[in-house]
């Protein structure tokens, strides 16, 4: 027993959100199924928390596709009956990649409500068990079915319209993006988690098979298997629960056009843009006072624009984070310690709550050769579909 | 086969305005009634993509090319015999044929 359970008046309803709790599945190719491997991160993040099951209030999870990889729909009461949730809301979330970020969202506003203590929050994609063109059919699910995909285009070309037209209005080559995955890979070999642990050069993305031009092989975050867990609670009882707890200083989320021919741009997001603002004014940092940032580099060009829409470099200039050094280990402000989406791979539903582990273990100072030197403040960032959704979190450690 | 022609005719929601290249009755996203509408068949090359044989869902090479009408939408189609070496963001495009839901782009003026 580590704390005694109080009802919290409104006038707590906006009381502070802490993390005391993470786990996650190494990402990859894996013969569990969807069930196994989300109760399996469930567990670490209880060991982690060292609480009892029974503690947990109410359960969310972030999913994007099951029904289609894995026929199972509703997962989250299933995985609670796994994990021995009994009779505790459980709620799935889906919006598309952004499904883990919002879970998380959607368990910090059951706290901040007074309606739940203490919640777990889970990611999971089973994604490896159907063949790449199933693959690409339910990803691309995520775009506007009606325009889009009726001329059978992948979630890559809609990329690779968005890459040719980013290297259009910035006059630069796919050579100086293609330090940005090779970055990625530089930092996922040191996660013993990571889908694909494994050196890259600038010559190899620049040579890797062409999926959808001028998209290669080596721009595109792999298909994986994997779930990521977190347990929060209310920042009043954190430190009896947890010696390193983190707060979650905000949490925002925002929506645009689904459909990329809707959009004006096609190299800006407006929900990043409008997720990062809300973010910042409501945590009462600055971009400088960020030390690190896990993004959605779902294809490479997303993290330039992503940097950019969240005012961490001008317009067009997202790209020189990785050529100059800034957002390499090392940096002044390193992107995707954790490998990004890229080496660490990207099963959907789980890539927002693989973040937040990957940032927990940061503020922890736990990141082992990874460790970005005392940082204290950090953010994700989670998209889903061609920038319609957009979640972003900024945790920092609690005095 | 070319369309001399400068305008063509799509089907624009009554209510919504989306644009849509098949002939139906009803607005796809919010069943208001389409109207015929005749429209500027020229835009500009707004990005584009080459997807080789065997990707997605289809079975050859293709360039998918997002094209920027006068009109002031954007629509998503295929350039008529790929001439990807010539093809540059900013070239002027026109609309050849319209078949079920794919559209056909050629470059204006290309020779």
């Amino acid at each position: 027993m580590y704390y005694i359970r109080t009802s919290h008046p409104k006038e707590n309803s906006l009381r502070g959100v802490s993390v005391i709790g993470i786990g996650m599945t190494s990402f990859g190719s894996s013969s569990e199924s969807i069930i196994s491997l989300a109760s399996n991160a469930c567990k670490l993040s209880l060991q982690d928390a060292r609480i009892d099951q029974r503690k947990i209030d109410a359960f969310y999870l972030g999913n994007f596709a099951g029904e289609s990889f894995s026929g199972q729909n509703h997962l989250a009461p299933l995985i609670s009956n796994i994990l021995g949730l009994n009779l505790v809301p459980c709620t799935r979330v889906e919006g598309a990649c952004a499904s883990g970020g919002l879970a998380l969202r959607q368990g910090i506003m059951a706290i901040k409500s007074g309606e739940a203590d203490i919640v777990m929050v889970c990611g999971v994609e089973k994604m490896t068990n159907v063949n790449n063109h199933r693959v690409n059919s339910i990803l691309s699910s995520a775009g506007d079915t009606f325009q889009e995909n009726s001329m059978g285009i992948s979630f890559a070309s809609l990329f690779a319209f968005i890459t040719q037209r980013y290297l259009y209005e910035n006059n630069i080559t796919r050579e100086e993006l293609s330090l940005i995955p090779v970055k990625n890979h530089s930092h996922g070999i040191l996660n013993e988690k990571a889908h694909i642990r494994k050196k890259i050069t600038k010559d190899d993305v620049l040579k890797s098979r062409r999926i959808s031009g001028p998209i290669g092989l080596l721009d595109c975050s792999p298909v994986s298997d994997g779930s990521a867990s977190v347990i929060l609670c209310g920042s009043e009882i954190a430190h009896d629960i947890h010696s390193k707890p983190i707060s979650i200083l905000a949490s925002t989320q925002s929506s645009d056009l689904v459909s990329l021919i809707e959009k004006n741009s096609i190299t800006s997001f407006e929900a990043t843009r409008k997720a990062a603002d809300s973010a910042f004014n409501i945590s009462g940092l600055e971009r400088s006072d960020i030390d690190l940032v896990e993004l959605h580099d779902c294809f490479t060009v997303a993290e330039p624009i992503a940097l950019e829409d969240m005012g961490f470099f001008k317009k067009g200039k997202g790209w020189r984070g990785a050529l100059e050094g800034m957002t390499l280990l090392g940096g002044s402000m390193p992107v995707n310690t954790s490998g990004g989406l890229k080496s660490k791979g990207h099963p959907v539903g789980a890539t927002g709550l693989a973040q937040i582990y990957e940032l927990i273990l940061q503020l922890r100072n736990s990141a082992g050769e990874r460790q970005v030197p005392d940082a204290r403040y950090a953010l994700s960032q989670n998209m889903g579909g061609l920038g319609a959704t957009c979640s972003i979190h900024i945790l920092g450690k609690m005095e | 086969m070319m369309n001399s022609k400068k305008i063509i005719d799509i089907y624009v929601c009554s209510s919504c305005k989306r644009f849509h290249a098949e002939k139906k009755q009803n607005c796809y996203y919010c069943n208001s009634l389409l109207v015929l509408k005749e429209t500027a068949k020229f835009g500009t090359l707004y990005s584009f993509t080459m997807v080789p044989e065997k990707m997605d869902a289809i079975s050859e090479d293709k360039m998918l090319v997002l094209v920027d009408m006068d009109e002031g939408i954007k629509i998503l189609g295929e350039l008529e015999n790929n001439f990807s070496d010539q093809v540059l963001i900013g070239m002027k495009m026109e609309i050849v044929s319209i078949h079920e839901k794919k559209i056909i782009f050629a470059l204006v003026n290309r020779e």
